[in-house]
């Protein structure tokens, strides 16, 4: 038997099951393409959570994006690749409005912005920073250099989203026997916020939480760090990245996020619906550079498809296949919910995993 | 999208960073790792770095990882 | 003087006449292109073996080569897959309107090179120009005719028990068009192993009985080829992740893309199924050669069971792996 197998294996002798939830879409894709998926004994469950940036993104922010082309000549959207496809209005997204003329350019960075902006003083730019903490010092250090060089010709729509009050959104969605018994938390959004976040939802929970690397070998780890807590019935926050992150975060990066951003009071995710203090806004010295108060944007109620099952899937209630809509009108090809046109949604994983057959 | 890569910064100028990559080159912002220096391994994201790598202790997942590989077959 | 192609150049009159003359004929004339509107040409063989091609890849120079490399290289290539010694060529080229001369002369003159290394002669070719479009480039239509190297030879196709062998490394191509034409994040050094593959597999052509298929790994890369073979000879193939070639710097950069490897267009590199007996055999044969000294067994042919291909990772998993969509990767052949 494989090593990884027999040594899950022999924690199930100690326990009958194991329901743990990734967090992150970037661990449920690393679990799926490393192979460890299969190698998982049936005994540990694991849930795929929502922390896909693009996945908890409600489709009418792209919608009203798209409506500000048609009527704003000069403007360019910047976006990262995986914004591109996803479907709004009548089947329209930022790729088919790009085929159609519109100005939208795919970054890597938002610091391209800085260069496309000085070298393009005639026209706008807009930069729609989604993310999580992760990204966000990005977003923040674009608008502390496009300050300093009082570059006013671009701006940020800032939809970034906090992982925390995500994971108390899911806990709570769930009723206490759907919820998970150990949770493996994103390691790089640790490495910005630091690992005492988590402290809170542990002890109110009850549950581990293991902040993870992203290899296989890192989430093979953490699911056993997980387990075996699980069976001496303990709980804490632990750090299986020890490498790569520091207890405490990145101090530089939090003070950034703090001088440049505050909470919203209430942020609307796809699937989880409403949650308090769960996304991040321009604080009002960066309102030059803010895209909602410059472009007064105009929003459409952008429905999901009546079969969508994203949300229930978001929440970790559903899996892929419960949907009657996964794998027949809706393909990675031909997404009709955020879930699958993410390479890092739970439903895109499930098309991975099985190979692209029903 | 949490995807951030180790990367090896070869030389650091202010704020700015030349990072390799098994020979890629790329140009990074390190404002937020100031202790950040050449011959560091760090952690970027969307252009960003965000932590320095403990040199030792990724050696020492590489090579784990390494045997893990290796001891796949049974 | 003109520097540029003018859309008078491609009316057939004068100027077309110019063109010609001037950049197409002291690179690529021989006594078969004929004037007239077809060529006449000696046939000794019982079996023509034909592939035709169309290239746009933009931009048409690269690192590594060109589009007039890629129009000759792409269907020799494809030509061998049939078992067939590429003998004469056919040529279209559509020039976009400000298509700087120097350009099309670097070219036409790849395009000579690639001819007399191959020991191909051009029969017949064909012009036009057309209005401009964005960045001016060019399009070319390729058709090759050939006769079986070994009339004998029978390429049944991949059979249960069959060993997959990739001759290079992945993913160099798709790279190196990728970073020539979107602005990426990084800086690579990784050019295009775009190459003919005639003097590595003609001699395995001539004699082996053992080779059951091939195949050129371009657009969909190496999933989109196996996905084809499972759906066209009904088997299944099951491939191993750390026997799978590719440069440390291509797997970063495709890393840092996002692309997965096994979706990668590639040129230059053959995907062969071979009998399992001969397989190590086969193998020393290509690494002999230096197109092929890389050669690597990546993994084999089974029944079809359940999915068309599976992938055993460095971690000792499986993970099925999906038909690519082929939506994200540009074009680049």
């Amino acid at each position: 038997m494989n090593k990884i197998t027999a040594a899950l294996e022999a924690l199930t002798q100690k326990r009958a099951s194991f329901k743990i939830m990734e967090f992150c879409g970037g661990h449920t894709h690393s679990l799926v393409n490393s192979g460890l998926m299969s190698l998982l004994p049936k005994a540990i469950r694991m849930i795929h959570g929502p922390g896909c940036p693009v996945c908890v993104l409600p489709a009418h922010h792209i919608q009203a994006v798209i409506d500000l082309l048609e009527k704003t000549s000069n403007l360019t959207v910047c976006v990262y690749g995986d914004l591109l496809r996803i479907p709004t209005l009548r089947g329209d997204s930022l790729l088919t409005a790009q085929s159609r003329g519109k100005s939208v350019k795919m970054v890597y960075s938002p610091l391209e912005v800085l260069r496309l902006a000085e070298a393009d003083p005639q026209k706008e730019f807009l930069f729609m920073a989604i993310g999580f903490e992760t990204s966000a010092p990005a977003t923040a250090t674009l608008l502390t250099n496009a300050k300093a060089r009082k570059l006013k010709n671009l701006s940020v729509l800032c939809l970034h989203v906090l992982t925390p009050p995500a994971i108390a959104g899911v806990m709570e969605a769930l009723d206490e026997e759907q919820r998970p018994h150990a949770l493996i938390a994103p390691g790089h959004v640790s490495i910005v916020t630091g690992l005492e976040v988590y402290r809170e939802f542990s002890e109110r929970y009850r549950i581990p939480i293991v902040a993870s690397g992203f290899e296989g070998s890192d989430i093979w780890e953490s699911i056993q760090i997980a387990c075996e807590c699980l069976i001496k019935k303990e709980y804490g926050v632990f750090n299986q990245y020890t490498r790569a992150l520091p207890a405490s975060g990145n101090l530089r990066a939090q003070k950034l996020l703090e001088e440049v951003f505050e909470v919203r009071p209430v942020f609307v995710w796809r699937g989880l619906g409403e949650v308090k203090n769960s996304a991040l806004t321009l604080r009002d010295t960066w309102a030059p550079w803010d895209a909602e108060r410059r472009f007064q944007l105009q929003y459409r109620d952008v429905p999901e498809h009546p079969g969508c099952r994203c949300g229930s899937i978001l929440r970790g209630q559903n899996s892929p296949p419960d949907c009657r809509l996964f794998m027949r009108a809706c393909t990675p090809r031909r997404p009709l919910g955020s879930c699958m046109v993410s390479s890092e949604g739970a439903c895109h994983a499930y098309f991975l995993l099985n190979g692209g057959i029903q | 999208m949490c995807l951030a890569t180790p990367t090896r910064i070869l030389n650091r100028e202010g704020d700015r960073a030349l990072v390799d990559k098994d020979g890629l080159r790329l140009e990074v912002d390190v404002s937020l790792l100031p202790e950040a220096k050449p011959g560091d391994f760090i952690v970027v994201h969307v252009g960003i770095g965000l932590s320095i790598l403990n040199p030792d202790e990724t050696r020492e997942v590489q090579a784990a990882q390494k045997i893990y590989w290796s001891m796949r077959d049974e | 003087m003109n520097t540029f192609i003018e859309r008078v150049d491609g009316t057939g009159g004068r100027s077309t006449h110019k063109l010609i003359e001037e950049i197409f004929h002291p690179l690529l004339k021989n006594e078969l292109l004929s004037p007239n509107d077809a060529a006449i040409a000696p046939w000794n063989s019982r079996t023509l073996i034909v592939t035709t091609d169309a290239h746009v890849v933009e931009p048409i120079i690269f690192p590594g080569g060109d589009i007039g490399k890629l129009a000759v290289t792409g269907v020799i290539n494809d030509l061998l897959t049939q078992g067939g010694r590429p003998l004469y060529i056919s040529l279209t080229f559509i020039l976009d309107e400000g298509l700087a001369l120097t350009h099309l002369k670097q070219v036409v003159q790849s395009i000579s090179s690639t001819l007399q290394q191959n020991s191909i002669r051009l029969l017949c070719a064909d012009t036009k120009v057309v209005p401009a479009r964005g960045q001016p480039g060019m399009m070319i239509s390729s058709t090759l005719f050939g006769e079986p190297f070994n009339q004998s030879l029978s390429l049944p196709g991949p059979k249960a028990g069959d060993k997959l062998i990739v001759t290079a490394p992945l993913g160099a191509h798709g790279l190196a068009l990728l970073s020539a034409r979107e602005n990426l994040p990084f800086e690579t050094s990784i050019v295009s192993d775009c190459q003919s593959l005639l003097p590595l597999l003609a001699p395995l052509l001539l004699e082996s009985r053992s080779l059951h298929c091939l195949r050129d790994i371009t657009r969909g890369g190496l999933a989109g080829i196996l996905h084809e073979w499972s759906q066209q000879y009904r088997v299944g193939f099951e491939i191993d992740e750390t026997q799978l070639p590719a440069r440390a710097e291509v797997r970063a950069g495709l890393d840092l893309l996002g692309i997965d490897l096994l979706e990668v267009a590639n040129e230059g590199v053959m995907l062969m199924a071979v009998e399992a007996n001969s397989a190590q055999e086969v193998l020393s044969q290509l690494r002999a050669s230096p197109l092929g000294s890389e050669a690597t067994v990546i993994g084999e042919t089974t029944l079809l069971n359940n999915a068309p291909l599976v992938m055993r990772t460095k971690m000792g998993g499986k993970r099925l792996v999906a038909w690519p969509e082929a939506l994200n990767l540009p074009r680049i052949c």
